[in-house]
């Protein structure tokens, strides 16, 4: 086949169309170590199939949407999902499996094969792309193949990869992906060596597993892992797995976790003499290569096998921190099970403990210094909280992106967002506030009593109205209320306008559900299930933990106001120092603020501003640019709420809203989940949103193409 | 990103492109041609030149709006992404001037030497077109409007 090149046949001259990871397999294979049978389908494969598909200009339109380096990683992740939809759902020609069946069966035979990348540049001296592109193993299909083959070219445009392009400032659009196809060597043992160990450079490190070495690679199963002394060649130190329970099998729908056998659990993975061998093939390569390298083998039925090799790099180790960063990206299906442990038992009852805690205190009865010492146990749980937010509840949202990839390579859906309709729940928090607040605007136009509210005739609105109402005007002011007068008038003003039917977007029924499962085998339904779970769970916390730790923040708010308060009649030193620290960040970043540079003679006006598709549907109507809080409560029925991010605290008004349009991008974001709750088109990631659009602009949003449009002759369309 | 830097951009296509597509009309139809051109006067003009007795001409000579287009299209496929346009939108009217006319002649050559032979007969017209908005658009979709004040 044209863009088939055995392993024997690469050459230096071939090197650009093998990639990296080929052309180091070649060099070992003419250095003498046993590696698999491996044939490479070049980077020419990869461009006819994208040119001819017209992939490639769907590849640059999504890279181009906005300056790629302005882009946050969320958004880069949709960016990465839509673009790998557009080829898990394009198929290669007929002759190009023709061929490919013709070859297979010709060079490898009838034998299990394994896929992977092989980008140009890839395990180079200068970059190693290691563990950022995809590879697959042990398919027993021609079908399994092409679509695998289709998933490593794809892989070209994880948001990790584009991260790491990004960090490098590698051109994006001049990326491209040759494919290793080997036969798969199912090892007893299997594991990676460090010519230079990372943690000693007088020492070579070794590490391994039973069975394959997925596992180590994506941190499920733990190594053993041995010292070499680099000069006198001896083994230094071993350090022994703390526990060996699992390792990783073939199976027949790749591969799985299997209990490790007792009587292997009790012992290293390999013996002296093999720990030897490994580090001196790592020793070797880096003799030959003159520079420290990372090699993978495997052992089966004492058979050692190099997989693959690659340099240690400069590159790797400048970019370290990030890659934790992207690795995390990735968390695994038992991470994110881990995780979510945590955060059920663990953070969010702390959270409401405290916050229930705090709610009850009364602080007018404290003394100025017992005050002081409130204020500071506020403040200390504020932070604390935060952390476990960012350590554990941000990484948790990856349970809704792991099962939006999987539901998408195995469903094929036309749209790529099409697994959220699986997701929504009419128990987030915020939806449940809402709907309270929408029955409680019913029951006052129900029981004329919407003048007498306004009149502040409290004393005939019934007793369990008026608590509701304090209830409610309490969790969205973060005030706490002593009676029905306390209540503010802008909450008064705002609460009739929620007198509105609105029907909340549904889990997809049954027979979507049944659909998702039927995409899996009888084998995989346990783990289906788990993973829709876990992402329902996923996608409710996503925005539950930010009226936790808001409720928390609010106590904070709270103690503080009661030390403003003092501070009026009575100075006092301590107190106002600690007033002056102010509420600490809970979210995100601060708003950007867009540079104002005006040119003599010349005005600026936006017309159609272009962010991420975020919710479908497309309305027209006046923009209400929310700046602050307050603002909030000048928001009329069927305006577009425009703002820098939104916050947890400020989904109370999506029920009036025609629309969202956001600075902040991403797909996960509350302003997106909150409209994709109603129903609502929503745009984010849109550049100086809250800048570019004022109050009253009349604005189009288009909720499909991300796209924002400024005009006062806009119509209705 | 700042704002000045939509008209940086825009300056920068002016600059650089040597030929744009005019567009005038006649009767309710619209008629499109590529133009040789230059920017001049800070940006606020755009030169153009045409025999007297070419449909742009009589267009032009009936209707005064016009807009040039003008864009940095590589056809290729990152020209969906890394396209930019600009479409500069006014009135064209001819420069009948003589020291005028001399001034902006020696600009025109400098960036279209092989034209001079064109630009100086006498059945050659030149034209400003006053511009009043640049429409800018790059990434696909994003549109700015560029208002000159005169």
């Amino acid at each position: 086949m044209k863009h088939l090149i055995t392993i024997d046949g690469i050459s230096n001259r071939s090197k650009n169309l093998c990639g990296g990871k080929a052309f180091n397999l070649a060099e070992l294979r003419r250095l003498g170590f046993s590696i698999p049978k491996t044939a490479v389908l070049t980077t020419e494969a990869y461009h006819k199939f994208i040119t001819s598909t017209g992939l490639m200009e769907i590849i640059f339109r999504e890279i181009g949407r906005k300056d790629f380096a302005d882009m946050r990683w969320e958004e880069l992740w949709d960016v990465s999902l839509r673009i790998k939809n557009h080829f898990i759902k394009t198929s290669v020609s007929k002759d190009f499996e023709h061929e490919m069946n013709f070859f297979i069966k010709d060079f490898f035979g009838k034998v299990p094969l394994a896929v992977r990348s092989s980008a140009p540049g890839e395990d180079s001296g200068k970059n190693s792309f290691a563990g950022l592109h995809e590879s697959y193993v042990n398919l027993t299909e021609p079908t399994e193949v092409f679509e695998s083959i289709k998933l490593v070219w794809a892989s070209l445009w994880s948001v990790s990869s584009l991260l790491y392009r990004r960090e490098l400032q590698l051109d994006p659009g001049k990326s491209s992906m040759a494919v290793v196809i080997q036969e798969m060597v199912n090892g007893d043992v299997s594991g990676v060596a460090f010519s230079i160990s990372p943690d000693r450079s007088d020492q070579t490190a070794v590490e391994a597993v039973y069975g394959l070495n997925q596992g180590m690679v994506d941190g499920t199963v733990e190594p053993d892992r041995w010292h070499v002394d680099r000069q006198k060649e001896v083994i230094t130190t071993h350090f022994p797995a703390s526990a060996r329970k699992i390792y990783i099998a073939p199976s027949k729908s790749g591969t799985e976790k299997k209990r490790l056998p007792s009587e292997k659990a009790s012992l290293p993975p390999l013996n002296n003499n093999q720990v030897m061998l490994v580090a001196r093939c790592a020793m070797d390569q880096e003799t030959y290569w003159r520079h420290p390298r990372d090699t993978e083998w495997t052992f089966k039925q004492d058979q050692f096998t190099v997989l693959q090799s690659r340099p240690i790099t400069s590159a790797e180790k400048k970019v370290d921190k990030n890659k934790s960063f992207y690795n995390n990206l990735l968390s695994s299906f038992e991470e994110l099970k881990t995780i979510r442990r945590k955060i059920e038992n663990e953070i969010l009852p702390e959270m409401r403990k405290s916050a229930e805690n705090f709610a009850g205190q009364r602080l007018e009865t404290l003394s100025n210094e017992e005050l002081l010492e409130n204020v500071r146990k506020r403040r200390k749980k504020c932070v604390e909280f935060n952390q476990s937010y960012w350590n554990y509840c941000i990484p948790f949202g990856h349970g809704v992106r792991l099962f939006g990839e999987i539901y998408n390579r195995r469903l094929k859906p036309e749209d790529p967002y099409e697994f959220v309709f699986l997701l929504h729940s009419p128990e987030i928090l915020s939806v449940k506030r809402n709907r309270n607040l929408m029955e409680l605007a019913k029951t006052l136009f129900e029981k004329n009593l919407v003048n007498t509210l306004n009149c502040k005739d409290f004393g005939k609105i019934p007793k369990n109205i008026q608590s509701q109402i304090m209830e409610l005007a309490e969790s969205i002011t973060g005030m706490q209320l002593k009676t029905i007068k306390d209540v503010p008038d802008s909450f008064i003003k705002i609460l009739p306008a929620y007198n509105k039917e609105i029907t909340l977007n549904k889990a997809k029924n049954v027979s979507q559900q049944e659909k998702f499962f039927s995409a899996f085998k009888k084998n995989e339904l346990g783990f289906a299930e788990e993973l829709l779970d876990l992402a329902r769970t996923s996608y409710k916390m996503r925005d539950d933990d930010n009226i936790f730790l808001i409720s928390v923040k609010n106590e904070l708010k709270r103690a503080l106001s009661e030390a403003e308060k003092r501070l009026k009649t009575t100075p006092d030193k301590f107190l106002s120092q600690e007033l002056s620290k102010g509420i600490p960040e809970l979210h995100g970043s601060p708003p950007v603020a867009m540079e104002k540079s005006k040119s003599a003679g010349v005005r600026i006006k936006y017309r159609q501003l272009v962010g991420q598709p975020a919710g479908q549907g497309k309305t027209t109507g006046k923009a209400r640019v929310v700046n602050d809080f307050k603002d909030l409560f000048s928001f009329k029925k069927g305006e577009i709420m425009v703002c820098d991010a939104v916050e947890p605290e400020m989904t109370f008004v999506a029920p009036l809203a025609a629309a969202i349009v956001e600075r902040r991008g991403g797909m996960l974001i509350h302003g997106a989940i909150i409209a994709r709750e109603y129903g609502l088109p929503c745009v984010t990631g849109v550049p100086g949103a809250a800048q570019r659009i004022k109050t009253g602009d009349t604005i189009s949003v288009d909720g499909w193409l991300g796209i924002v449009t400024l005009d006062e002759t806009i119509e209705r369309r | 990103m700042q704002d000045k830097k939509f008209f940086d951009k825009v300056k920068f296509l002016l600059d650089n492109c040597r030929l744009g597509v005019l567009s005038t009309e006649m009767q309710d139809k619209p008629y499109a041609n590529l133009i040789a051109f230059i920017p001049f006067c800070d940006y606020k003009k755009i030169i153009f030149f045409t025999p007297s007795n070419t449909r742009k001409y009589m267009n032009l000579s009936n209707n005064k709006n016009a807009s040039i287009f003008i864009d940095n299209r590589s056809n290729s496929d990152a020209d969906i992404a890394e396209a930019s346009a600009v479409n500069a939108s006014g009135k064209a009217v001819e420069i009948k001037n003589k020291q005028e006319k001399t001034e902006i002649l020696s600009e025109f050559i400098k960036k279209h030497p092989a034209m001079e032979d064109f630009i100086k007969v006498p059945s050659t017209v030149m034209f400003q077109l006053n511009v009043e908005t640049y429409y800018f658009v790059e990434h696909f979709q994003q549109v700015v409007e560029i208002h000159l004040t005169p």
